[in-house]
């Protein structure tokens, strides 16, 4: 059994000018101890996914259809009291507004040693310190830091604090929304480096969310590429980016500031992603894609395998 | 540019010290050195790129630079004239001309404010025009960050926009008072590449059509490569590299810089990705203070002369420096 599956999920917000269509129809798995990273542009969707997965959506965000199972269990039918168990218990997130999600006028070492305290009261207050100072350890923030109030760190250190905070309970499964954008390659290649391990020691199922290709490339055993709220294109690491096929992709695989090769104009994808209250009919990219051919815009466009497990959201390429 | 170069920003020996609490044990406070005498300077209408790891002291630049913080030691001069004493009127005219863009988009802007009370604050600050004009330069403002048709955003709030939207929205408030120089301070950090790729080319035209000087802080060297006409690399607040981009991405002669280039996952457009050794060793002990500051991981480091004399910046070739012993004669992996 997957740990988790998620099937035809669709999600929305209501707002002044209508409901809007963040998410739809998105499926996918994820196997205990394995990863999985979704990279799109901006207001895709993927901090909506995380969010439901989480039972955390805004009042006004709806799930509209789909099943959410997390070790067998439809996550959207069960209570609020057995949701808030699993929520930080077995699964965690790191926000992508990370950096303010710590309170600054409480030490950084009591505010995770709550949440620890939080789920597992026998702990006691100073077992629940021993275990940030190893946590600290393993994130790589020096001991004598452990003090401090939020305001004192660097951003990369908030970030790293946050990251010892979602792995506090030592959850099954770990939403890592932009969990190291703010940093530098080094300090992340280090936390990617440990998250792998930790992962692989304690079997922690990982879903990256990032529009950082390189972050989610490093990571993830599979990517799921999303565009407008669908997944246009979904398959092993290795597939994707060295083969990748629906033009989004390739569009966003080339929009990347490289050091090495010459140093040419980037070309931001033209155009405008569409508006989500009223979705274009046929293929949501159809607008902006190089490779549209009569009748993109009319079909809903349906999902093509390319090899067993890569597949796209594309009949033309 | 000019063969020429004009500084417009110098900043010289600046030092930055930042008390901390103390350890669980009831240890003492320690301070924090969050930049070391610096000192670098920055030429009329060029992109300037300062890369460093987190916790380098990159932002404390920013902050010094707009006044928001005060060097323990050190000064910095904007066109000639000295910043941390600017008073009255001169303080008024100097914040004008100094915008910075913050690193988060989430925490910079108020939440309470629509996209027209944020644009438009600065030139309330600075009693600038009446509200009809007011209207007008907001929306040329959110024109030239692709913030348009401008009334479709005007009345927003920060929640309704997406994240790039809203850092096209800091970056209209930084350039609404035209300013000569803007610290843009890791202003894509939390944006996907399209929306980068638009956002930096938005700052290769502001500098093209309004001639203003850019500070960009990043953590990235492919994005200040892609951006910047020289690079300065900071490694716990010292300075270890400074030259033309390109020359540092190519051929870095400091280990930290080449460790840097080494730790990017490298992936073309073939999306293959690769990894190279690297300089970075496992920490060791120095000397605080006395031994080069990048002398506990680095791995050509040699404990006589680098464990126990800081290497002073010195110029390797034409606009090129470099603060390490093995600058000269180079070093292996
Ligand atoms: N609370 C909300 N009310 C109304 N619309 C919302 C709300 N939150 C998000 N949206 C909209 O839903 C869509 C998806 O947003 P989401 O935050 O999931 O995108 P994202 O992929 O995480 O983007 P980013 O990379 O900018 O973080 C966007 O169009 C966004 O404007
Ligand atoms: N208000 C403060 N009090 C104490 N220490 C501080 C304060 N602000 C910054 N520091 C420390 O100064 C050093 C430099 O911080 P700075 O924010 O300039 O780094 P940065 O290069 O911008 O890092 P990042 O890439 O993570 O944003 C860090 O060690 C940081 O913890
Ligand atoms: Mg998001
Ligand atoms: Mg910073």
């Amino acid at each position: 059994m997957a740990l988790l599956e998620v099937e035809n999920l669709s999600i929305g917000y209501n707002t002044k000018g209508g409901y809007l269509k963040a998410v739809e129809g998105v499926s996918f798995a994820l196997e205990e101890g394995q990863s999985l990273g979704f990279v799109g542009e901006s207001g895709c969707g993927k901090t909506t996914i995380g969010m439901a997965l989480m039972g955390l959506l805004p009042s006004n965000g709806s799930i509209t259809q789909g099943r959410i199972l997390f070790e067998g269990e439809d996550l959207l039918e069960i209570s609020e009291k057995k949701m808030r168990q699993i929520r930080w218990g077995k699964i965690a997130m790191i926000f992508q507004a990370a950096m303010n999600a710590l309170n600054p006028v409480q030490r950084v070492v009591d505010q995770i040693a709550e949440a620890i305290m939080t789920h597992s009261p026998a702990v006691g207050k100073r077992g629940a310190i021993e275990q940030v100072k190893d946590l600290f350890q393993i994130v790589g923030i020096p001991q004598e830091r452990m003090r401090d109030y939020p305001h004192q760190y660097s951003g990369g250190m908030k970030q790293r604090a946050i990251i010892a905070m979602a792995l506090a309970c030592r959850p099954k499964l770990i939403i890592a929304d932009e969990p190291t954008t703010a940093l530098d390659v080094i300090v992340q290649d280090q936390i990617l480096e440990e998250t792998k391990n930790l992962q692989r020691e304690f079997n922690i199922g990982m879903i990256f969310i990032s529009h950082d290709i390189s972050i989610v490339a490093d990571v993830s055993h599979d990517i799921g590429i999303m565009y407008a709220g669908q997944l246009v294109e979904y398959g092993a690491r290795e597939e994707v980016f060295e083969s990748p096929v629906h033009p989004y992709t390739k569009a966003l695989l080339s929009s990347y500031p490289t050091i090495t090769g010459d140093r040419s104009l980037l070309q931001p994808i033209p155009g405008e992603t569409p508006n989500l209250i009223y979705p274009p009919d046929g293929c949501r990219f159809c607008d902006r894609c190089p490779g549209a051919k009569p009748g993109c815009g009319e079909e809903s466009p349906v999902w093509v395998d390319v090899s067993p497990g890569h597949k796209t959201l594309c009949y033309h390429c | 540019m000019d063969n020429q170069p004009n500084p417009i920003l110098q900043i010289e020996d600046i030092r930055k010290v930042y008390k901390t609490k103390g350890s669980v044990l009831g240890g003492p406070g320690t301070d924090v050195v969050a930049l070391d005498r610096i000192s670098l300077e920055i030429y009329k209408g060029e992109i300037f790129g300062l890369v460093g790891e987190s916790g380098s002291g990159k932002t404390t630049v920013g902050r010094l630079i707009v006044s928001l913080e005060k060097a323990n030691q050190g000064e910095i001069f904007l066109d000639d004239v000295e910043i941390t004493g600017l008073k009255g009127r001169a303080l008024k005219g100097f914040r004008r001309r100094v915008q910075m863009i913050f690193q988060d988009p989430y925490q910079s802007l108020n939440p309470q404010r629509s996209v027209y009370d944020t644009i438009s604050e600065p030139l309330a600050v600075h009693a600038i025009g009446n509200p009809e004009t007011r209207q007008e330069l907001v929306e040329e403002a959110m024109k030239s960050v692709g913030l348009s048709p401008p009334g479709d955003f005007l009345h927003r709030y920060p929640h309704r926009l997406s994240g790039g939207q809203r850092q096209r929205v800091a970056i209209a408030r930084a350039m609404v008072l035209r300013p000569q120089f803007v610290i843009a301070d890791e202003p894509t950090s939390m944006l996907d590449a399209s929306i980068s790729a638009q956002i930096f080319n938005i700052l290769l035209e502001m500098r093209e059509n309004l001639s203003v000087t850019i500070l960009f802080i990043t953590h990235s060297l492919a994005a200040a490569r892609y951006l910047c006409d020289r690079i300065a690399v900071i490694y716990r607040g010292n300075l270890m590299e400074i030259g033309p981009g390109e020359e540092i991405i190519r051929s870095p002669r400091h280990p930290y810089t080449q460790a840097l280039i080494d730790a990017i996952p490298k992936f073309g457009h073939s999306g293959e990705i690769k990894r190279y050794g690297t300089l970075l060793g496992t920490e060791r002990e120095g000397t605080n203070g006395l031994c080069c500051a990048f002398f506990p991981r680095c791995k050509v480091a040699s404990e006589t002369r680098c464990g126990e004399e800081r290497p002073r910046l010195n110029e390797c070739s034409p606009l090129h420096s470099v603060a390490c012993h093995y600058a000269e004669e180079g070093f292996e992996l």
